[in-house]
């Protein structure tokens, strides 16, 4: 097997002009005619590295390439076998070269990146330029409720609110857009991150099931009543048949379920999680039918820093809604495009729709500060709404009449920019691949801005 | 309360009509729930009622008692296990 290696070598003119390029900023220069250990192959791909005068603390002119004593050089050995690796060639030292890849981003880290540096990888200015910013585009943020006078703060605008087609839950004693700051605000700041003018329904059904309104959970039948007010207030109080006053109305969904023991056990023909007759999930199909966009977060139970709630359990985790057929169901990425190791992969679990996530977003990014100061937008939560904002995006002009839900959730599929070298289809982990609104609209014929065409999944 | 599903032809039914539907009394519905639309195209609701009081699951179609779990927020995480 060859195995990289990096190794010590003591000065000569060949390395000291490798060191020299590097330091100038030069393409390296070819290392063949260096004296290499016997055995060891030189990478005239990477510059020598001078490594100082022979002291223990060498002063710091002596990296200078031409005073270095030695210097570090990559290479490559044949070896039968890792414990086969000697530890030195002709009296050379050789140190291991092993692969290294940055830390995958978990919870309680910091934010990577900020809103703006997510706007700038869905190419929103573009987006705006070709008029897609979700203007006459409802979105129903299906969470804990909206905070305005944080949102406004954070935006530094006002966002569009409907206050009138909100929704109030039971027992919640706060009106529209005055709930507590919290993760209800944090998905409206994501979801307007792409479409800055669409306007905000408030669907608190993670309050409604507590005395006095629990901010953090609900039960799925208050779930059940927010959709079938929203399939009312879409089919009647705006129905795009009747006084049209949207042209589109997409739902965001950053909720569901950490783990199967929450639910009926496996078998019953009562139980949510993989039931597509479970009445929640029939209720998704006849908002789907009606128009709506329906977006679903995955889950927070990815096999490299699963949530505490998912109990160790990291297979099969996209489930009940987020793994609905006619839903778009979102994986998380940072800004640095790599999975973040908390979000859930598929396949989804036995009985539903199998190719779940469908899509993957950006998450943990310092963006409505709802946590407090400093603290990211987080979990598949917050890539669920940035999703949502691409669709409203793309509802501005893709029209409900060309493009059904199921278009576009297809066009969002084959649209993604792969995520992976070679990526070609679905992959449990980014679904095929990361979100790319540009893409879309060029497929939809509303826009002609991708820049990323080559990089298309097939 | 656990979920059921009622069928009218005729628009929502009343809670009265769910109630003698499912054969339970109309005390045993969750009254501010009510009727919820799930496929009106099929004529299909959803009324809340007492798990003690629920029919039992032998009738075809299913019509419940279906799970009303819990659900949560898909984020800050907590305590991850690495």
């Amino acid at each position: 097997m060859r195995i990289p290696v990096i190794v010590v070598l003591p000065k000569q003119e060949p390395l000291q002009e490798s060191a020299a390029a590097g330091l100038e900023g030069k393409a390296p220069t070819d290392l063949s005619r260096a004296r290499a250990p016997s055995g060891i192959t030189l990478d005239s791909n990477f510059v020598a590295v001078p490594l100082g005068g022979a002291a223990a603390k060498p002063a710091l002119e002596s990296f200078a390439p031409e005073r270095s004593e030695s210097f570090a050089v990559r290479g490559f050995l044949d070896a039968e076998s890792p414990e086969a690796i000697p530890t030195t060639a002709d009296g050379n030292p050789l140190f291991a070269d092993p692969r290294i890849e940055p830390f995958i981003t978990c919870g309680g880290a910091p934010p990577v990146g900020d809103a703006a540096a997510v706007a700038a990888k869905l190419n929103v200015a573009a987006l705006a330029a070709q008029g897609l910013s979700g203007d006459g585009v409802a979105i129903a943020v299906m969470d804990t409720g909206i905070n305005l006078p944080h949102l406004t703060a954070k935006l530094g605008f006002a966002p569009k609110f409907d206050a009138a087609n909100s929704w109030s839950a039971p027992g919640v004693p706060t009106a529209p857009g005055a709930h507590p700051v919290g993760h209800g605000t944090m998905c409206a700041f994501d979801a307007l991150i792409a479409a800055p003018k669409a306007t905000l329904l408030d669907f608190p059904i993670l309050r409604g099931s507590a005395p006095g309104g629990s901010v953090m959970g609900g039960f799925l039948s208050v779930a059940l009543m927010g959709f079938a007010q929203l399939l009312v207030n879409w089919g009647v109080a705006f129905s795009p048949t009747g006084a049209r006053k949207y042209k589109a109305l997409v739902s965001t969904n950053s909720w569901g379920i950490f783990h199967p023991s929450w639910d009926f056990p496996a078998g019953h023909p009562g139980r949510f999680l993989d039931n597509p007759n479970h009445p929640f999930n029939v209720v998704v199909s006849t908002l789907a039918r009606a128009g709506a966009d329906i977006v679903f977060a995955a889950g927070n139970c990815g096999t490299d820093c699963a949530d505490g709630r998912c109990q160790g359990r990291t297979r099969h985790t996209i489930m009940g809604a987020s793994a609905h057929s006619e839903v778009l169901t979102i994986a998380g990425c940072d800004t640095t495009d790599k999975r973040v190791g908390y979000s859930s992969q598929g396949p989804s679990i036995p009985g539903m729709y199998q190719e779940k996530p469908d899509v993957t977003a950006y998450t943990h990014f310092k963006g409505s500060e709802a946590f407090g100061v400093g603290s990211p937008d987080s979990g598949t939560s917050a890539a669920c709404p940035v999703a949502a904002g691409c669709v409203a995006a793309l509802r501005t002009k893709a029209a409900l009449s060309s493009v059904a839900p199921s278009v576009m959730i297809q066009t969002l599929r084959q649209s993604a920019r792969a995520a992976l070298a070679g990526q070609r289809g679905w992959n449990s982990d980014y679904g095929f691949g990361i979100i790319d609104p540009a893409a879309a609209a060029t497929s939809f014929g509303v826009a002609a801005v991708s820049e990323r065409a080559e990089e298309r999944v097939s | 309360m656990a979920l059921m599903t009622v069928t009218s032809s005729n628009g929502p039914p009343t809670l009265a009509e769910a109630a003698a539907q499912l054969g339970v009394a109309v005390e045993d519905l969750n009254e501010s729930y009510g009727v919820v639309p799930i496929d009106p195209d099929k004529r299909l609701y959803s009324v809340e009622v007492r798990e003690d009081r629920a029919p039992p699951t032998t009738e075809q179609p299913y019509r419940g008692p279906y799970s009303n779990p819990p659900i949560a927020p898909f984020g800050p995480i907590e305590g991850d296990k690495k």
